[in-house]
């Protein structure tokens, strides 16, 4: 376990320390401001509007944390700082695994920036409390870092480096499309991931609470196909040449 | 305690390309040992496979057939790097780290006691004389010092075996008198040291094992004393024995005019002819002449043996 | 040592597990989450909240940029609409603002957009929507059908239920089921007036029927309001005015309504103008009017408080 917390702790810290994240964050909540000038436009609707826009702009930032993901794997592999840190005690898996958990810190943490900057910019506009569903989507958001990351490091190794970053925003992208499937077992959720699963955005406009029994769920299916993408992983990475 | 740190045996290695039936021959047939406390110099010119049997040994390349064995276990035995050091040839790190940090990763992931980590590490970068850039993010390094922080981090857990590809790539001169000595203090130190290298003025100067590898294939290995001892002869002749000198001049790979006015005239062991014609001439008149083996330089020998392989 | 196998082990069971848990969540999102399965399927990574938003802001500019919404447009701003709907079936702005717009130019698909949103489970609870299709299925449909527009009507009404400022949704649901009388009664010659008493007279016996509840009537507020219609009701029936003369059958109907419901409501028969204890005549009319609430006292026989005192203000006499 202390191998794959410091392979994460590198991880987070290599992307954390960049000064573009936190001018990327400050950008995403320039935007969730600008919602309150539309409301002229959106005939009244700027408070929803703000609630959507700073649920998406969340969810790209899960996505670019995810991309950058699939582009530092097979850096790491290509340069050489794989072979260094893989020459220690350090299996493949666990390299893996510590590479998924640091993309997914990484991007609760820009994510939770992100949520909160945009609470306190929802408070000071409209002078409303914070809504559980709210709460609860931003949450879910943060939760679907789970199985994207998975699927980052599944295509990180599987595809070569040009490829793969490509793929995965093409599977992450479509994965929100996959209820069709909803009605073959094993292809549904079990092959295909359903990050539906985890998109309330429009909820938290309504504020339909979710149910926590529902959240719960979703976070072990989240652990359950990252289980299946890391373990697919790693049966190719263990098999693969380190340049 | 086991003989060898690294037994290598029939190992190849075939790199193979998509939608290709025909790969890349990387590594034929080698089999080699490197017995514990040696430094051991691994040599060939580009593409003889030397990195690749490095990284076989720490598991990060994959044989095609053959076995390696690091330390008694199998290479790809991953508690068995806890006693192992190894710089990449080209080492590149997290470049939004600091020297320090990323040395703390490593010592980490080489279990290292969190109580003694902190020690260990300033004593790595004090080894490699980084103390004062411990600080600064690894990005902004070049590449000689970048190479300095990839021998502290191989040199953390006071390895019993250091696997070093390339390692004195891109040092100064300074550096490279500096490594040299690092790896003279390992030894020293018990470590046995396996590395590959270009600069052969260098290996000669602190390998006591090398091997030749040349398109994967091994051209040979031992002692370096005795590889080198026995590449020739070296025939002294005394002044004034002319009709001695002109007789083997001819045949000669080399001749040097001593002081005393006599020659020195040197010969490849390999012509037996040679050799019993001038033996012939010993036993004939043996105050005109002094036979002795010559040490010749692994560079020479080096270029001659890789120029002579029919591979 | 290989760990392939293991890995294996966990793939399979991880997909196992992934599958059943995903067929479970899918049914769980529906039960919270209905409209889900009627989103749009386009690929859009679960943007569809977003993406109506876009729509729906372009949607406002592109009706800005109109004079006016007729049969030259209205087919783009149905299309909108729809599209606008399959991405976010919840935003009430489409129905209230977006499908009224095009409640003159085509009725019809306002009504198919309404409808929709009435059976729409996040809208369950407004009774703004209903009372829309109602209204256009009333005014703006051709022809009109006055069933289906009470139908949304009494849907609106349940929906609001004791909501007071939604009286106008009980005049309307009333006035729909007469007009819809008219037109199936031809004996009623198109007497709207004697349609509405009629219809408000069955309305008044089904909650006698069916007693204090089942109703959305028979709260105390609404019966109240029950019995105010009936009398306004009555009161057109019976009176002329400059667009209607009472017919015999209408001031039949009308005296009928008046014995059955306002037997003990001492309204005038004549002009349905509400009389106190002890007068004999309508202040109203003049008709001369049965007196009631006097004091049982024969020496006394003067008006009760409210006509229904327990005991005399004049003579301190005890009322049974």
């Amino acid at each position: 376990m202390n191998e794959i917390i410091t392979i994460a702790s590198g991880t987070w810290k290599n992307v954390l320390r960049m000064k573009v994240v936190y001018f990327l964050i400050l950008c995403a909540l320039v935007l969730v401001a600008s919602a309150i000038n539309y409301d002229v436009l959106s005939m009244g609707l700027q408070k929803e509007l703000m609630i959507d826009v700073s649920l998406v702009l969340n969810s790209i930032a899960a996505m670019l944390v995810v991309i950058s993901l699939t582009f530092e794997i097979p850096k790491e592999l290509r340069e050489g700082v794989a072979s260094t840190l893989l020459s220690k005690p350090l299996g493949r898996f666990q390299y893996l695994i510590g590479k998924m958990f640091g993309c997914i810190v990484t991007g609760a943490v820009i994510c939770a920036l992100i949520a909160v900057g945009s609470f306190f910019i929802f408070n000071m506009s409209f002078g409303e409390r914070i809504g559980v569903t709210m709460f609860q989507t931003h949450l879910l958001v943060i939760l679907a870092l789970i199985p994207m990351s998975a699927l980052g490091v599944l295509f990180a190794v599987l595809l070569p480096e040009v490829i793969a970053p490509i793929i995965t925003v093409v599977v992450v992208w479509f994965a929100f499309s996959t209820k069709f499937l909803a009605g073959i077992p094993v292809l549904y959720g079990g092959i295909l991931p359903d990050l539906d699963l985890f998109n309330f955005r429009a909820n938290a406009v309504y504020q339909v609470q979710i149910p926590w029994m529902y959240v719960l769920l979703v976070t072990l299916w989240g652990i359950c196909y990252a289980a299946f993408a890391l373990s697919l992983a790693s049966i190719v990475f263990e098999r693969k040449d380190i340049k | 305690m086991e003989e060898n740190v690294i037994v290598i045996e029939g190992l190849s290695k075939n790199y193979k390309r998509w939608f290709s039936s025909k790969g890349t021959k990387a590594l034929d047939n080698l089999t080699i040992s490197v017995p514990r406390g040696s430094v051991f110099g691994f040599l060939g010119p580009n593409g003889a496979g030397k990195t690749t049997t490095i990284k076989i040994l720490m598991d990060l390349i994959k044989p095609t057939t053959g076995s390696a064995f690091v330390l008694g276990k199998p290479s790809y035995d991953v508690d068995v790097k806890k006693r192992i050091g190894f710089l990449p040839d080209s080492p590149a790190f997290s470049r939004q780290l600091t020297a320090r940090e990323f040395l703390n990763i490593c010592a980490k992931l080489l279990r290292i006691p969190s109580e003694q980590r902190n020690e260990t590490v300033e004593e790595a970068l004090h080894t490699v004389k980084m103390a004062e850039h411990a600080r600064e993010k690894l990005g902004s390094f070049s590449r000689g010092m970048l190479q300095r922080i990839g021998v502290a981090q191989a040199i953390l857990n006071k390895p019993e075996l250091l696997i070093l590809d390339e390692p004195l790539l891109g040092l100064d001169p300074y550096g490279r008198q500096e490594f040299k000595q690092i790896i003279i203090d390992q030894q020293k130190k018990g470590t046995s040291v396996f590395f590959s290298s270009h600069i052969l003025s260098d290996v000669e100067e602190i390998c006591d094992r090398i091997a030749i590898l040349k398109k994967g294939h091994l051209l040979c290995t031992g002692e370096l004393d005795k590889l080198l001892a026995a590449s020739g002869i070296n025939v002294v002749i005394t002044p004034g024995e002319d009709k001695v000198f002109k007789e083997l001049m001819t045949d000669a790979e080399g001749s040097v005019k001593n002081p005393d006015g006599g020659w020195t005239l040197s010969f490849p062991h390999n012509n037996p002819e040679l050799l019993k014609k001038i033996e012939d001439m010993k036993k004939e008149s043996p105050d005109a002449l002094a036979i002795s083996a010559s040490r010749e330089k692994l560079e020479d020998f080096f270029f001659r043996t890789v120029e002579n392989a029919n591979v | 040592m290989k760990r392939t196998p293991i890995y294996v082990i966990i793939l399979v069971v991880a997909c196992v597990a992934s599958t059943i848990l995903a067929m479970k969540l899918n049914t769980m999102q529906h039960s919270f989450c209905p409209e889900k399965k009627d989103l749009s399927g386009s690929p859009i990574a679960g943007f569809h909240k977003f993406a109506s938003d876009v729509k729906w802001m372009r949607l406002v500019n592109y009706l800005g940029s109109l004079n006016t919404v007729d049969e030259s447009n209205v087919k783009q701003v149905a299309e909108r609409l729809e599209e606008l709907m399959k991405l976010d079936p919840n935003l009430e702005k489409i129905y209230k603002d977006g499908a009224l717009i095009m409640s003159i130019a085509d009725p019809d698909k306002t009504i198919e957009f309404l409808t929709t949103a009435c059976n729409n489970q996040y809208l369950k609870n407004n009774w703004q929507i209903p009372f829309y299709a109602g209204y256009v299925m009333m005014h703006n449909a051709k022809p009109a059908n006055y069933e289906k527009a009470a139908e949304f009507f009494e849907m609106s009404m349940k929906r609001s239920g004791s909501d007071t400022g939604a009286s106008y949704v009980v005049s309307s649901f009333f006035r729909a089921k007469a007009k819809d009388m008219v037109q199936k009664d031809k004996s009623l010659k198109g007497d709207e007036k004697l349609a509405l008493l009629k219809v408000l007279y069955g309305e008044w016996e089904n909650n006698q029927k069916m007693g204090a509840e089942g109703s959305y009537r028979n709260d105390g507020a609404n019966t109240q309001n029950l019995n105010d219609r009936l009398i306004k009701a009555l009161k057109d029936v019976k009176v002329a005015s400059e667009d209607y003369k009472p017919t015999s059958d209408g001031k039949k109907y009308a005296d009928m309504v008046i014995s059955k419901v306002f037997d003990k409501a001492h309204i005038c028969s004549n002009c349905t103008a509400p009389y106190d204890a002890g007068e004999k005549y309508c202040s109203s009319c003049g008709t001369s009017l049965p007196v009631w609430g006097l004091c049982k006292n024969q020496a006394c026989k003067k008006p009760l408080k409210n006509g229904n005192a327990p005991f005399c203000i004049h003579c301190g006499a005890k009322q049974k």
